[in-house]
């Protein structure tokens, strides 16, 4: 070739003008580019035959080629949909040039960066921990609030003069999510870390709302190259707007929507039916001497999943609780008279009788049995704990004695009876045996 | 549909894209011999800016309606980009003939009438 550097140089400056910004796959792009670049090297090369000088010829091949953004939009469009071009298309060419911008500008960066960031783990761990159906729900309405704040990171990434409304929306929706973390306490979450996550949510916040009037187009270094300048000046469609908006907030709320969702795979209340018969064995004078406590529950169905794809993954998981309280009198509210357990609490299975395996059981009346994995309970099979107490001399009749089942901590049964009594559970918001 | 020219007549996209494919359909050629061939057949009535070949070649070939090839020209300058109707090019360039050719007739009626 005989051009000197300069105008090579400039006719590929000009290719690159075109192409910068345009949004599809590199080698698509390469092509193009050798393809634009040889069309205004032959144009160059004919008009500096017609006589024109070097720079000349240079500016009439710039000059028939065609106007750069009009051409960078007709380019992408040639790749892509319509609707990519005017969503996607506007909000993805960005450039990097780092002059220009304010710190803030890097701080809101970071954050909603964070943000991401958080937002990923977070559902992660939901993913991995939640119900099957608190999960789907919980798992769609992070995908959906994430998408929409990917578009909006994209925009403020490319300074798109209206992402930082939603930049702000996006941070306050953060504050909001770690307090609903805050008030709902989920077990594994330290809740200094959720506090943490508020302070930060707070600092956000403080840091966008002074810039909630500026507009981006005054810091310098703004316009966008080529391409880009066309999707920068181009309004954005206000039902995107409003779409994005909603699926922001929508998105975040549906995980807190799905905590307070009853899911139909994990068993209920109805599910399970909790008995407890007391039988009670009297001295010549009457007196209580002994205590024979069955407690029965039986499962309907099991749960799917219990606690998410660690089920699936792992096995295992939180166990269900039992308890007994067999307490004496209680003269001003203090058992006088404790019974004494005279042989460890028994349990099996009397569908197939094969025995129920317990954890440690407390001796100071108030007994708490952890049970095995409840998803090794097995549906329509009932199961049975006996216990037995001996009663000191002196006490005409004993406390109602109460039982409990803790199922996950998700709801509780309860069921309280005396001697010669038999009583079925119900549902209680906390159980008096378990607890304080 | 957008128009993709700035003088002369006015071209809608499809137009412009059968023009391409009636001028493959001759042989073929590389974006800048097209652009000059359209001129030099319209008599410089379709002026394009040059560029706008480029999109349209694209659309075609995405379209599979043409395909293209690398050529090395050799002398150091840079290699041309060579395009040729598919099969279904050839057919599409046979439809589009023919709509405009009715089209064409029914606007003379028109217009010459």
């Amino acid at each position: 070739m005989n051009e000197p550097p300069g105008i090579e140089a400039r006719l590929a400056a000009h290719v690159e003008s075109i192409l910068n910004g345009a949004a599809f796959r590199r080698r698509d792009r390469d092509d193009l580019a050798e393809e634009l670049y040889g069309h205004l090297w032959q144009r160059w090369q004919d008009a500096l035959a017609s006589g024109l000088d070097e720079e000349a010829a240079a500016d009439q091949a710039i000059r028939s080629f065609g106007e750069p953004a009009r051409l960078g939009r007709d380019v992408t469009l040639a790749y892509h949909s319509r609707l990519y071009a005017s969503t996607i298309g506007v909000l993805v060419p960005t450039v990097t040039d780092a002059k220009g911008k304010p710190r803030a500008y890097w701080v809101i960066y970071f954050l909603l960066f964070t943000t991401f960031w958080a937002m990923a783990y977070g559902q992660a761990a939901a993913l991995m921990s939640w119900t099957p159906l608190r999960a789907a729900i919980g798992f769609s309405g992070t995908l959906t609030a994430f998408t929409a704040a990917s578009l909006v990171f994209q925009a403020y990434r490319a300074r798109q003069r209206w992402a930082l409304g939603f930049a702000r929306l996006e941070l306050g929706l953060l504050f909001w999510w770690l307090g609903v973390l805050w008030w709902a306490n989920p077990p594994g979450l330290p809740a200094s870390l959720v506090g943490a996550g508020a302070g930060l949510g707070i600092v956000c916040l403080a840091f966008s709302w002074p810039l909630r009037l500026r507009p981006l187009s005054s810091w310098r270094d703004l316009r966008l190259r080529s391409l880009s300048a066309w999707m920068y000046e181009r309004p954005v469609p206000r039902r995107l707007l409003v779409g994005i908006g909603a699926m922001m907030i929508v998105g975040s709320a549906m995980p807190a929507v799905a905590l307070s969702l009853h899911d139909p795979t994990q068993i209920g209340p109805a599910d399970m039916q909790v008995g407890l018969t007391v039988a009670c064995t009297r001295s010549a004078s009457g007196e209580v001497s002994g205590v024979d406590v069955t407690a029965s529950f039986l499962f309907k169905r099991t749960d799917v999943w219990p606690t998410g794809l660690v089920d699936a993954l792992q096995g295992g998981g939180p166990a269900d609780e039992i308890a007994l309280a067999v307490e004496g009198a209680r003269p001003n509210g203090i058992p006088m008279i404790t019974p004494q357990l005279t042989r460890a609490a028994t349990g099996r299975d009397t569908t197939d009788g094969a025995p129920l395996a317990f954890g440690s059981t407390g001796q100071d009346g108030r007994s708490v049995t952890a049970l095995p994995d409840s998803a090794s309970f097995e549906a329509g099979h009932r199961y049975e704990v006996t216990s037995n107490y001996s009663v000191a001399p002196g006490l005409a009749d004993i406390t109602p004695i109460t039982f409990g089942y803790d199922h996950l901590e998700r709801f509780y049964l309860q069921a309280t009876a005396g001697c010669g009594q038999t009583a079925v559970g119900h549902t209680v918001s906390q159980l008096y045996v378990i607890g304080p | 549909m957008s128009d993709v020219h700035e003088t002369g007549p006015q071209l809608s996209r499809g137009e412009f894209g059968l023009l391409i494919l009636a001028l493959l359909g001759r042989r073929e050629m590389y974006g800048y011999e097209i652009v000059a061939e359209l001129r030099r057949a319209s008599e410089g009535d379709i002026d394009l800016p040059e560029g706008t070949v480029y999109p349209a070649l694209r659309r075609l070939e995405r379209d599979g309606l043409i395909g293209g090839h690398w050529v090395d020209v050799g002398s150091g300058a840079p290699r041309r980009r060579y395009y040729r109707l598919t099969s279904d090019g050839e057919r599409a360039l046979a439809d589009g003939r023919t709509d405009w050719l009715r089209f064409k007739t029914a606007a003379d009626a028109v217009l010459g009438g």
